[in-house]
């Protein structure tokens, strides 16, 4: 039987062309969907390709950075870290340009490129740093890094005594106003930044002191010291929460354990919350202590003892107690606390801390007037910073003058009193050697003490914050006993 | 307009079509497929807790002579398979809940009527259902057997796996924003699920893009699924998708271990220092770990200081949808000449999106 002989009359040829119809419709379709992939694949290849290119000729980029602009100007050996999009070459320290220019060291981890600074940077500065060259592992194409950052500005902690009621202030070395009042109490005698909290010694019945530690939300934690002593000085660590401190007890004859203390040197932990504790000699007896100093690693002292003897104090794990050195008169630690400035007879004396070798310190001429040496301290360099006396050639009148002496003949005044009426006390560099801050009397004439039992001051007692470099005053605020 | 399983059944005027009169027609034929299927899903698991049971038993006795290459070997498909498992059970769980308990219009009511905002809104169903890869196998199953096209079953099964918030949680941990490389994972599977979308709703017979014992079955589904309640229905395909997925889970498994044993990861690394090769490498190594998009942000990230960003990427956008254990998977649903065209294209856009974060970031 035919095909169409079975089928009703017209249907056949219908359905015949309805179905290549559809058949010719499918396969155009199919081949739409194939052209459409095709051009896709190629398309895709084609922008693959273009990228290729593009990234072959592309030198290594710069993702992100990371700096402590805080960490950055107090500390030697800070890390600008420069993370770069892929795994970088070596890197030479003469390919790196900084503006200002600093020292720097440089290493590639991976795709990170560490620029070290060899010394801490100026506070409130804008850096730049430029690497030129800087190569992929695998690429000749070479691309320049540049990454700018402003450095954190400085600020000082002070105390600033009132009638009734201290206050303990934190002020921006630039600006006006006396600054942000951190801590409010009554007859505060010494202050001690410490990680975070502020380590108080306050007034106590019977000229005495108690010990508190402030947090900086207000919390107040007692810290136990030894039934009936005083706080001579606390000793503020560059990092960690160890506290040094001296200490004595009122009336106490020294040399005389029996009568109590005399400027002991003791220590207190603050994270492990221990309670005070007395450093104790080789021989088993408190350390009479004129001055100490932590060094930069927070657990270790360096002491001055009665008698002149300089000491390295140990304090983890066990305090251990090593002679360095004598020295009639310590005034303090260079910034890098490799040295030792003080006085002996003969006048200033420089003592190195490693080898103990000791060297003068002779104080350069003042606009070439002779001038007589007072406490000094060093800088990381040459420069140091020191108190020196200028007599007057015609009046006699002598004059306490700041000065800055780089040891090469002549010294730059950086700070005197109007009509060197006043006077200069303690000095303290900050951790760049960018500032010194100096307590200052204005007039030594109209000065009233402050009447307190323990660590007394003239009640005109300001702090003067001086740029070394440029010999600007920066910052006057009344009060002392600052800490950058 | 686009076919779909139903549209496919109803235009062959016989659900039963293609010589399965007798199964879809009698008691007999769903008796004797569900014993075949029961059978597959009873080997796939004793297959399965073999394969932990050797392992646990040979780190136990590590001088018991064991080739250190099967040690390997069972120890990476344990891994694949332990880390796989979980999501492939809640996938053929979500699976049923949307074949069987949700209605049909629920879903259907809440798409777009226009063709690229409706494979958009797909795209971000994985938002809703975070399960990884594996699991949205059977779930992307029982989308096109719930009247949904294949090819949008598709741009479910790309993008939910890198579009969900588990994947993104985990890339933010691991990347945070460093280098586009979190934007660059989200917007690139978003456009690749996309693009393979509208590819395939080219395709003049959708029904061709799967593989033909699935097309059968969403056949057969469309001529059943009325006359069962639905705890007979949700347990027939409990049954029926495990003893799919699950020999194709043990054999993707044993697949990317093997594989592993034979290319040790080193040497891809090594491989891979070269910032241009790096892409592939790292598409390469996708492909062969074969590790869960929820969590492959933390394996790759030891590897973001050596490699560069958009290799990272590529990895990222690439691993989720080609990988020895999906395509393993994707083979119980898509057809072989199916799968190659979507390796093809998913691998060139990969490419492609590898450069130009390369390029850009």
């Amino acid at each position: 039987m035919s095909p169409t002989s079975s089928e009703p009359s017209g249907l056949p040829a219908t359905s015949r062309v309805a179905a290549a119809s559809a058949r010719l419709r499918l396969q155009r379709d199919r081949r739409r969907f194939d052209r459409a992939f095709w051009v896709l694949v190629a398309v895709l290849g084609a922008a693959s390709a273009v990228f290729l290119a593009l990234g072959a000729l592309q030198g290594p980029k710069l993702s992100s950075a990371i700096v402590d602009p805080q960490r950055v100007t107090e500390q030697p050996g800070q890390q600008l870290r420069l993370f770069a999009n892929q795994p970088l070459s070596e890197v030479a320290p003469e390919q790196v340009t900084v503006t200002p220019e600093v020292e720097v060291t440089t290493s590639v981890q991976d795709d990170v490129l560490i620029v070290q600074f060899a010394q801490p940077l100026r506070a409130g500065t804008e850096y730049t740093v430029e690497v030129a060259g800087v190569g992929a592992l695998s690429r000749d194409a070479t691309s320049t890094f540049r990454h700018g950052f402003t450095t954190a500005e400085a600020s000082v902690l002070y105390l600033d005594r009132g009638e009734t009621v201290d206050e303990v202030l934190r002020a921006p070395v630039s600006g006006t106003g006396r600054g942000e009042v951190v801590l409010a109490a009554e007859g505060i005698q010494h202050i001690a930044p410490v990680e975070g909290v502020i380590v108080v010694a306050r007034d106590a019945p019977g000229g005495t002191s108690v010990l508190e530690a402030v947090a900086a939300d207000g919390g107040v934690q007692r810290i136990t010291l030894p039934e009936g002593v005083r706080v001579d000085q606390l000793i503020a660590p560059p990092l960690g929460g160890l506290v040094g401190m001296v200490l004595s007890t009122p009336g106490a004859v020294p040399g005389d354990p029996t009568t109590g203390y005399s400027r002991a040197l003791a220590v207190v932990d603050l994270v492990a919350d221990s309670p005070v504790s007395i450093v104790e000699s080789l021989d088993g007896s408190p350390i009479e202590t004129l001055f100490a100093q932590f060094l930069p690693d927070g657990a270790t002292l360096i002491a001055h003892q009665v008698g002149g003897t300089l000491l390295r104090v140990e304090l983890a794990p066990a305090p251990l107690v090593l002679p360095v050195g004598q020295i009639p008169t310590a005034f303090g630690l260079s910034t890098d606390a490799t040295r030792l400035t003080g006085s002996d007879a003969f006048g200033g004396v420089v003592v190195d801390l490693e080898t103990g070798r000791e060297s003068r310190l002779d104080p350069s001429p003042v606009d070439g007037a002779f001038a007589f040496g007072g406490p000094a301290l060093l800088t990381r360099g040459e420069l140091r910073v020191q108190k020196v006396a200028v007599p007057d050639p015609v009046t006699g009148a002598v004059a306490t003058l700041l000065v800055a002496d780089d040891g090469s003949g002549a010294a730059r005044v950086l700070f005197r009193t109007v009509d060197d009426r006043g006077s200069l006390g303690d000095l303290v560099l900050s951790a760049n050697d960018q500032y010194v801050a100096v307590e200052v009397t204005p007039s030594v004439a109209e000065a009233e003490p402050d009447g307190r039992p323990v660590n007394g001051r003239p009640t005109s007692v300001t702090t003067v914050i001086v740029d070394i470099s440029t010999g600007a005053v920066v910052r006057t605020l009344e009060g002392f006993a600052p800490h950058f | 307009m686009t076919q779909t399983p139903a549209d496919a059944a109803a235009r062959t005027g016989d659900h039963a079509a293609g010589g399965n009169e007798h199964e879809g027609h009698s008691h007999e034929g769903p008796r004797r497929a569900r014993v075949v299927h029961v059978v597959w899903l009873v080997a796939a698991v004793a297959v399965l807790i073999g394969i932990v049971v050797v392992r646990e038993w040979t780190a136990q006795n590590l001088d018991a002579g064991i080739p250190d290459a099967l040690q390997d070997l069972l120890t990476l498909s344990t891994s694949v398979l332990v880390e796989s498992l979980p999501f492939i059970v809640l996938g053929i769980a979500l699976s049923i809940l949307v074949q069987v308990w949700i209605p049909e219009h629920w879903l259907l009511r809440i798409l777009p009527r226009n063709p690229w905002g409706r494979r958009a809104v797909i795209s971000l169903f994985g938002m809703f259902l975070p399960v990884c890869e594996c699991g949205n196998v059977p779930l992307a199953r029982g989308l096109v057997r719930r009247g949904f096209t294949v090819p949008e079953s598709m741009v479910f099964l790309i993008a939910a796996p890198i579009l969900n918030p588990i994947t993104i949680i985990t890339t933010h941990q691991a990347f945070g924003f460093d280098d586009g490389i979190l934007v660059a994972r989200l917007l690139g599977g978003f456009a690749i699920a996309n693009i393979l979308g509208w590819l395939f709703s080219k395709h003049p017979e959708p029904m061709s893009l799967l593989s033909g014992r699935f097309a059968e079955q969403c056949r057969l589904d469309d001529g059943h699924g009325h006359s069962r309640s639905r705890r007979e229905a949700s347990l027939d395909l409990f049954v029926r998708e495990s003893s799919i997925l699950m020999p194709a889970l043990v054999i993707g498994a044993l697949a990317a271990g093997a594989i592993q044993v034979v290319v040790p990861r080193d040497v891809l690394v090594a491989l891979g220092s070269d910032p241009l090769f790096s892409v592939l490498v790292m598409m390469l190594l996708a492909f062969i770990i074969s590790v869960c998009a929820n969590v492959d942000a933390f394996f790759i990230l030891p590897f973001a200081s050596t490699f560069l960003p958009g290799s990272i990427v590529a990895f990222l956008v690439f691993g989720p949808i080609v990988d020895i254990k999906m395509l393993a998977l994707m083979r119980t649903t898509y057809s072989t000449r199916t799968l190659v065209q979507l390796t093809t294209i998913v691998a060139l856009l990969s490419l492609t999106l590898g450069l130009v974060v390369n390029y850009l970031a």
